[in-house]
């Protein structure tokens, strides 16, 4: 039978998959604006390289920080 | 926020390969949440290199060359060329009598047995007749001219 966790460990596992849920949709946008911005170039439209690169590095920051928050969560459940 | 983990008293080995279920799915997250984050940046690394072919891109320049003769193609009729290489055919039709648009076109003429394949238009070229000089229209894009030769 498993052992019942203590509920902050809940918590704490709550906190990171909805933290990766985050991280999930921000990559679906991604993807979609990396798909959208190789048939701009490929249709020859450049003037859309350069917002979609800076958009895609605010989308892999936000990824970056989100990941920060799920190994803080991660590093605080392994001290309790 | 520290943006190192903090030192643990166990082992990595011990860490990451856990025994007990409840550090095993936190362990589980995190290195999920570490291939997402590695995937973000591997689309990061396609956008930047769509920015460097972008900024490296320069357009081709074509040359201008002489297609036809004003009263060459009748009214209707379509005349086949390259331009700009060998291998690029392109047709020229005329479709009016005065003030004639020609519209060019770059046809990839697949052979007959070919049904499945059909002709794939790249750009437009714009050439109005005149009546001794030859001109080109502001959306002549390939900047090909059709020179009315008498």
């Amino acid at each position: 039978m498993e052992r019942q966790q203590p509920r902050l460990q809940r918590q704490g596992l709550t906190a990171i998959d909805g933290a990766i849920s985050l991280i999930v949709i921000l990559l679906m946008v991604q993807m979609w604006l990396l798909t959208a911005a190789l048939e701009a170039l490929l249709a020859g439209h450049h003037e859309t390289a350069l917002p979609a690169a800076l958009i895609s590095g605010v989308i892999s920051s936000a990824c970056w920080v989100l990941f920060l928050f799920v190994d803080k969560i991660d590093a605080d459940a392994r001290q309790r | 926020m520290m943006l190192q983990r903090r030192p643990s008293s166990d082992p990595l080995w011990r860490d990451e390969f856990s025994v007990e279920t409840a550090k095993e799915r936190y362990v589980t997250r995190r290195q999920f949440s570490k291939f997402l984050v590695l995937t973000s940046f591997g689309m990061l690394a396609g956008n930047l290199w769509i920015l460097i072919r972008s900024l490296r891109y320069r357009p081709s320049v074509y040359p201008a060359i002489p297609v036809a003769r004003l009263g060459e193609i009748p009214v209707g009729g379509v005349k086949q060329f390259r331009y700009p290489a060998a291998e690029d055919t392109c047709l020229m039709v005329r479709t009016g009598p005065t003030g004639t648009l020609l519209t060019a076109r770059n046809a990839r003429i697949f052979p007959a047995r070919s049904s499945t394949l059909k002709p794939t238009i790249v750009w437009n070229v714009l050439v109005t007749t005149a009546t001794s000089q030859w001109k080109t229209d502001a959306c002549c894009k390939a900047h090909l001219h059709a020179p009315c030769l008498r």
